[in-house]
């Protein structure tokens, strides 16, 4: 309802429109009209001299000469305070006229009447767009405390006089603004530094702060050339509202609002960026650098608007509304992007806080606030405490540059290396890292964060293109984050398994989405769908498949292939992000690498979900049969795959199959919720059984809630992130050496190896586990050796452990637990007691020896030890050889190579050691890097707005 | 129908799935039952702890080391919470060198590790001079509960527990003192701490003096020590030994040497008593009669040598449970002490034999199985194999003793084509000393 919008621009009482007729004596009135580019003011100046109401005298504002001659009485000045200092002392009013501004003939004299009629200082007229008078632009305009305007219209709102009383409001817009002289005087009239809207909304608070009464005479109409709906999200817009701020805020106002509107700016912009205007960022900074620039004169007007202040912030926050209206704006934006059922994806942000009025009344706004305020409290933790280490979540590397030159056919950095490509997961988060700049902690929870938050608003898209209603994917979507599969997965903290759900309701949305017609829009969506399919993929290799088979389970049960068809085009978009990882695998070894992961299903969720299931595909009808019964089939066979691991699959098939059971679970719940309003005039036991689905439905998504209190995403609680730290602060002048870590597999980071009793070992690099450590290459010639030497370390013969652990660089011997495991309990029990060369560190949580010797990583024959850096090692640049214990392979260099037992002898007169890459990874690796970046750069493309939208 | 189908589908995946269990290498009960590596064979010992060795100008401990392999030996000597290497060369097989103790700490009683880089390898320590002979073996396995028997305070002697911990971890002992009088109830002798790279002494005989019979039972808390008695004897002599750990059968191949009046100590570290039998041996055959008793738990047994009979030079101990022995030996001038050989073995190092001259060496075998064997013994000197081989052969159920004094070399090495026991005896004037032997072969 626009009209109750308008509530929240007016607050105080209206008088009834004035009678011009019945005006008392005439007061005089100087009319300036503000040039803000060179060009033509005839028109403009046309309109004012016509007005019913004369002008006594006109003034054209412009620092630049005019082209053509002003007629006669009208009068060019290079400033406003230049044209005030020329006022007739009878002068009462100045009105202000934008160049683009054609005032009806009667506009000033509503103005003035208006003015005289409740004593307002500042009196702006409505605004009609001049290309379609019908329309309306502004009636006035709230803001919010950082001065973003909102003008309570919708788009193309039409002017049926609805508008029409007399309104105090927070500011009008400068295309006709009539001011008392004193007042101008006082105030220095409009602020030539800042553009149209800002310049309005300045006079108008720094008005109100001198005690002015500001108000809308919609009587008084003028017509607005060149009008854009993005006008007030340009650079210089941003820029004059911050000035505007810095004007009039108390110094305790702006200690919050400034900072406040800095974040706000930032995060708004940031989502611009990938919505069609790939400069917003660069726009945010310009405005602040602008601000910089110009503080002293913006310091200037504060101390004079400071001089005529009679009232105190509290006045101007009586006119503005609470939040911020550009936040508002964006949470509406995701808010339509799951509420609406056209391609409201496209539309431009600003048109739906600009031109949208009581959009916060919407069903998808309120269920996008409900969604955020979830999103924030389930990984409350994580943005408060951050990431917590435990499984494959592992920080990322201060590095991603050098993390994603290893992952194109560089260097594996997990255990003691190997020539082999990394997981794609390692290369896929390093590539967002090093693209958005970010800390490695900073970069990993909004990682999270954003993986949760793309996550429900993906399966509430899914959800919507299956034709599931608005409560059946609203309450449904929680279930793919912190339902039992989702639950099970994060308890063992496998991360790439979150980050894979972030995107993968959105692959398989693209599996129901048809591609636009368009070229554009076609090659944009292509490639968004690449880059979500290609993320899914990299994250959890196996889902690349999960389109086709989505494809296939939803092709049968719509007797359409065409569904079938876009899953294997999905899928063929996602596969080649998995390389170069891919090129090396083998087929077989994909499927049972890793140790496989176990679906827990618990009896409440697991129960529930399977309740539903059977009651909504015995009652259900229409799109909420076919949504539970797909999603039951994907469910019980994802499920079946994720608990597959004692039939010899590995660890990314069993977590693809725990994903897919997630997305299944999710459908079903949504499903049994839709049920009952699918269907009709049905019989009452029918409408019983879709009750007692969706009673289930609801036990299911309640069940959720049991993982919210922890704010952790699901992730298990920290189990390593502070144990490791003593190789931090213990780390020798050369940088931390190798850790060895031993115990149960659960205890251990990322991916382990084990010794023939069940015992699990790894080898990590200092100073702590990362992500791209997590998974651990094939077993190579150190790696073997290292098992006998762990062997032998667990014989209560060996008593100088720590020298036995120095070829393998390894300065520390950590026992995360030792409750499990022979060779734990006999290293615990005797060598480790019984030893000579292994400090014990006390008072850590774990058991930590420290060795004693010199554990370099590579020394060189000085017995220098050189300084490790992601998958390279530097040193003094002297004749002779280093040993650099890495798996040997001869394109170590540069210089000599030399196989030494199982690690490499290199020259050591460059002062660098380093591999020199699989040329053919290398090639591979780069064309993924490139075609990510092509597919970026279309999915920015595709959704810039065309010039048809702009119109 | 479609329905239908597809539940029944759905029911089929869904059971599936329930009914499926975990791989057994995830369930951690599972997989701890699985064998461990080190159950496997015996691993060759590397590491020998000597607890004690002296040094002042009067006498210098020889700290010998033999290899029946070419092996790199290094000397080390945990101090004060340090651990410095004094000594690093290399043997060949069927080397044996004597270091002396003033070159490891050159005044006073020091503690030592001896590391070979391969195996079979022992280590020992002998002292004599004028009024005194000693030698220990030194140990390389680390038992949790160490056994040390055969001590005494009485008249005026001097018994001395040395506590080494070599180790980079500080160890927390509780010991049990047994006496004639049964359990004692010694002040401080219950989490007794003992640094990291260090010795502990405790004077035994300040605790508990008039003691006739000392044994003690030192259980390791925390970390790991290696215990060893030093017994001054009132006449000057000295008697050091090491701790043992705990058999059901041991072997006694040296029972008395020089005439030494003396006895055979058995302690019993569990709550329950053991009950022993000891079958003696002559240098013919077995004596028939065998002696039984018990031993309180936890508390000691002593068998006197005269109670086993006359003319017994071997004997051979088991029990119903897990114990330990000791022969002790007393006379004019001379105390001695070892612990018993804890099995049988095809070959022995006696590392040690001959590494101070002008001492009297003799070895003692003890054969307690049914067939006759003939034993093969070398001397090792510096320079590995001297090639003199001399065989004695022992019949089944017998014990022998042969005279091994060979000036310039530093141990022994003897082979046998089945199994036996061995141990050595060093004499100088009328001190004597009872060294046990290190089994090496199957």
């Amino acid at each position: 309802m626009p009209g109750d919008s308008l509530h929240n621009v007016c607050l105080m009482a209206a008088p009834t429109p004035p009678d011009t007729d019945a005006s008392p004596a005439p007061a005089l009135v100087a009319a300036l009209v503000v040039t803000r580019r060179t060009g033509d003011v005839a028109a403009v100046v046309g309109a004012v001299a016509g007005q019913v109401y004369e002008p006594n005298s006109i003034f054209v504002v412009s620092a630049a000469e005019l082209p053509g001659e002003l007629p006669d009485g009208v009068t060019r000045v290079g400033s406003v305070p230049d044209a005030l200092a020329q006022l007739d002392a009878a002068t009462s009013f100045v009105w202000f006229v934008d160049q683009d501004a054609r005032p009806r003939r009667d506009a000033l004299g509503a103005l003035v009447a208006t003015a005289n009629q409740v004593d307002a200082s500042v009196v702006g007229s409505k605004i009609l767009r001049a290309d379609a008078p019908e329309e309306l632009i502004s009636v006035g305009e709230a803001t919010d405390v950082f001065g973003h305007p909102y003008s309570g219209l919708e788009a193309g709102e039409r002017d049926q006089e609805q508008y029409d009383v007399i309104r105090d409001v927070a500011f009008v817009e400068s295309a006709s603004v009539l001011v008392r002289r004193d007042l101008a005087m006082g105030l220095g009239g409009l602020d030539h530094r800042v553009p149209y809207l800002a310049s309005g909304l300045d006079l108008c608070q720094r008005a109100r702060l001198a005690g002015g009464r500001v108000v809308v005479a919609p009587a008084s109409e003028v017509l607005f050339e060149g009008y854009r709906g993005d006008r007030a999200i340009t650079w210089r817009e941003q820029a004059g509202r911050i000035r505007a701020m810095l004007k009039v805020y108390s110094a305790v106002t702006l200690l919050w609002a400034i900072p406040g509107l800095a974040i706000i700016g930032l995060l708004a912009a940031l989502y611009r960026s990938f919505n069609g205007r790939p400069l917003a960022l660069l726009d945010w900074g310009r405005a602040w650098m602008w601000n910089g620039l110009h503080l002293p004169s913006s310091v200037a007007e504060r101390t004079r608007a400071r001089r005529s202040r009679q009232a105190g912030d509290e006045e101007l926050f009586r006119y503005q509304i609470t939040g911020s209206v550009e936040m508002r704006g964006l949470a509406s934006q995701l808010g339509a992007l799951i509420q609406d059922e056209t391609e409201e994806d496209e539309q431009d942000l600003e048109e739906l806080f600009d031109q949208n009025p009581g959009f916060w009344q919407q069903p998808g706004f309120i269920a996008s606030a409900f969604g955020f305020a979830f999103v924030a409290f389930f990984t409350r933790s994580l943005l408060s405490d951050g990431m917590p280490a435990v499984g494959y979540t592992l920080p990322l590397s201060s590095d991603p540059w050098g993390v994603l030159t290893a992952a194109a056919g560089g260097w594996h950095l997990g255990g003691l290396g190997s020539p082999e490509p990394m997981h794609p997961a390692v290369a896929a988060t390093a590539a967002v890292q090093h693209l958005s700049r970010m800390g490695p902690a900073l970069a990993a929870t909004l990682l999270t964060v954003a993986a949760v938050a793309l996550a429900i608003l993906g399966v509430v898209r899914l959800l919507r293109r299956s034709g599931i209603g608005q409560l059946g994917r609203f309450a449904a979507a929680v279930v793919v984050v912190a339902g039992p599969a989702a639950a099970s997965l994060g308890s063992v903290g496998y991360w790439p398994g979150l980050l894979a759900i972030g995107t993968l309701p959105w692959t398989l949305a693209a599996v129901l989405e048809p591609l636009p017609s368009e070229l554009r829009p076609r090659i944009g969506r292509i490639a968004r769908v690449a880059l979500v399919s290609g993320w899914t993929a990299a994250m959890v290799p196996p889902l690349v498949l999960a389109p086709i088979v989505f494809g296939l389970v939803w092709g049968l049960g719509t007797a359409n292939l065409a569904p079938l068809r876009r899953g294997v085009l999905v899928t063929l978009l996602g596969v080649p992000f998995l390389f170069p990882w891919l090129a090396a695998q083998d087929p077989v070894a994909l499927l049972s690498a890793g140790e496989p992961f176990h679906l827990g299903l618990s009896i409440w969720s697991a129960g529930a979900i399977g309740l539903a299931a059977i009651a909504a595909i015995l009652t259900a009808s229409g799109a909420a049969l076919r949504v539970s019964a797909s999603g039951a089939l994907l469910a019980t066979a994802g499920a079946l795959l994720a608990r597959s691991g004692s039939f010899g699959t590995g660890l990314d098939v069993t977590v693809a199959g725990a994903l897919v059971a997630s997305v299944g679970s999710t459908m079903v719940v949504a499903g049994a919720f839709e049920g009952i309003s699918s269907l009709g005039n049905a019989g009452a036991i029918r409408r019983s059984g879709a009750r007692l689905a969706t009673v289930a439905g609801a036990v299911a998504v309640a069940t959720t809630l049991a993982l919210v209190p922890a704010g952790r995403a699901g992730l298990a609680a920290d189990a390593f992130g502070s144990e490791l730290g003593f190789a931090q602060s213990r780390a020798d002048e050369h940088g931390a050496d190798r850790l060895l870590l031993m115990g149960d597999a659960s205890d251990l980071p990322g991916a382990s190896r084990r010794l023939a009793d069940g015992t699990a070992y790894r080898v990590v690099s200092g100073p702590q586990a990362t992500f791209p450590q997590a998974w651990l290459p094939s077993p190579r010639l150190g790696d073997d050796e290292l098992v006998k030497t762990i062997t032998r370390l667990s014989e209560e013969t060996e008593q100088r452990p720590g020298e036995t652990l120095v070829p393998f660089g390894i300065k520390w011997l950590v026992f995360a637990t030792d409750e499990f495991g022979s060779t734990v309990s006999g290293l615990m029990d005797h060598s480790l007691t019984s030893q000579l060369d292994l400090r014990p560190l006390p008072q850590l949580d774990v058991a930590v020896f420290e060795n004693e010797l010199l554990a370099a990583r590579a020394i060189d024959d000085m017995g220098t030890a050189w300084r490790y850096e992601t998958g390279s090692y530097r040193g003094p640049a002297e004749a002779g050889s280093v040993l650099v214990r890495e798996n040997a392979d001869p394109r170590w260099g540069p210089g000599t190579w030399a196989q030494d037992g199982w690690a490499n002898r290199l020259g050591s007169s460059s002062g660098v050691a380093e591999f020199a890459g699989v040329p053919s990874l290398r090639l591979i690796g780069r064309l993924v890097g490139l075609l990510a970046i092509v597919a970026l750069v279309a999915a920015i493309w595709g959704r810039l707005p065309t010039k048809e939208a702009d119109e | 129908m479609r329905r239908l189908s597809i539940l029944v589908v759905v029911a089929v995946l869904g059971a599936a799935a329930v009914v499926i269990n975990p791989p057994p290498d995830l369930d951690p009960v599972a997989a701890s039952t699985t064998t461990t590596l080190s159950e496997h064979d015996e691993p060759v010992s590397r590491f020998f702890h000597c607890p004690w060795a002296y040094a002042d100008g009067v006498s210098d401990s020889s700290i010998a080391l033999l290899a029946d392999t070419d092996a790199e030996y290094r000397v080390s000597l945990p101090a004060n919470g340090e651990i410095t290497t004094t000594n690093e060369a290399t043997l060949a097989a069927g080397a044996a060198v004597g270091i002396r103790a003033s070159a490891v700490q050159p005044v006073g009683s020091s503690s030592l590790i001896v590391e070979f880089s391969d195996g079979p390898a022992a280590a020992g320590v002998v002292s004599t001079g004028e009024g005194f002979a000693a030698g220990d073996s030194c140990p390389s396995r680390l038992p949790r509960i160490w056994h040390l028997g055969g001590g005494t305070t009485a008249d005026g002697q001097v018994l001395t527990l040395r506590l080494f911990n070599p180790f980079a971890d500080a160890a927390r002992v509780d010991l049990v003192a047994v006496s004639e009088l049964g359990a004692e109830a010694a002040a401080g002798f219950e989490g007794v701490s003992v640094p990291a790279r260090s010795t502990r002494t405790v004077e035994i005989s300040t605790v508990l003096p008039g003691r006739d019979r000392v044994s003690l039972l030192i259980d390791q808390l925390e970390g790991s020590v290696i215990p060893a008695l030093v017994l001054d004897g009132a006449t000057g002599d000295r008697a050091v030994w090491s701790g043992t750990r705990q058999s059901e059968a041991w072997e006694i191949p040296l029972v008395s040497d020089r005439g030494l009046a003396g006895s055979i100590v058995l302690t019993n570290s569990s709550l329950v008593a053991v009950t022993y039998s000891i079958d003696v041996f002559d240098r013919d055959a077995m004596v028939t009669t065998p002696v039984t008793g018990e031993i309180p738990g936890p508390g000691q047994a002593v068998v006197s040598i005269e109670q086993l009979g006359d003319g017994v030079i071997g004997a051979r101990v088991s029990g119903d449970g897990p114990f330990a022995t000791f022969v002790v030996g007393a006379g004019e001038g001379a105390v001695a002490a070892t612990p018993a050989a804890p099995g049988t073995s095809t070959a022995w190092l006696l590392p040690g034999v001959n590494a101070d001259a002008g001492s009297q060496y003799r070895m003692w075998v003890l054969n307690t199985g049914v067939d006759e064997i003939t034993i093969s013994y070398r001397d090792a000197d510096a320079g590995g194999d001297t090639g003199s081989v001399n065989q004695l052969t022992v019949a089944a159920g017998a014990v022998a003793s042969v005279d091994v004094t060979e000036v310039g070399t530093s141990g022994l090495i003897a082979e046998a084509d089945g199994p036996f026991s061995a141990a050595w005896s060093v004499t100088h004037g009328a001190a004597v000393g009872y060294v046990a032997g290190v089994p090496v072969g199957g």
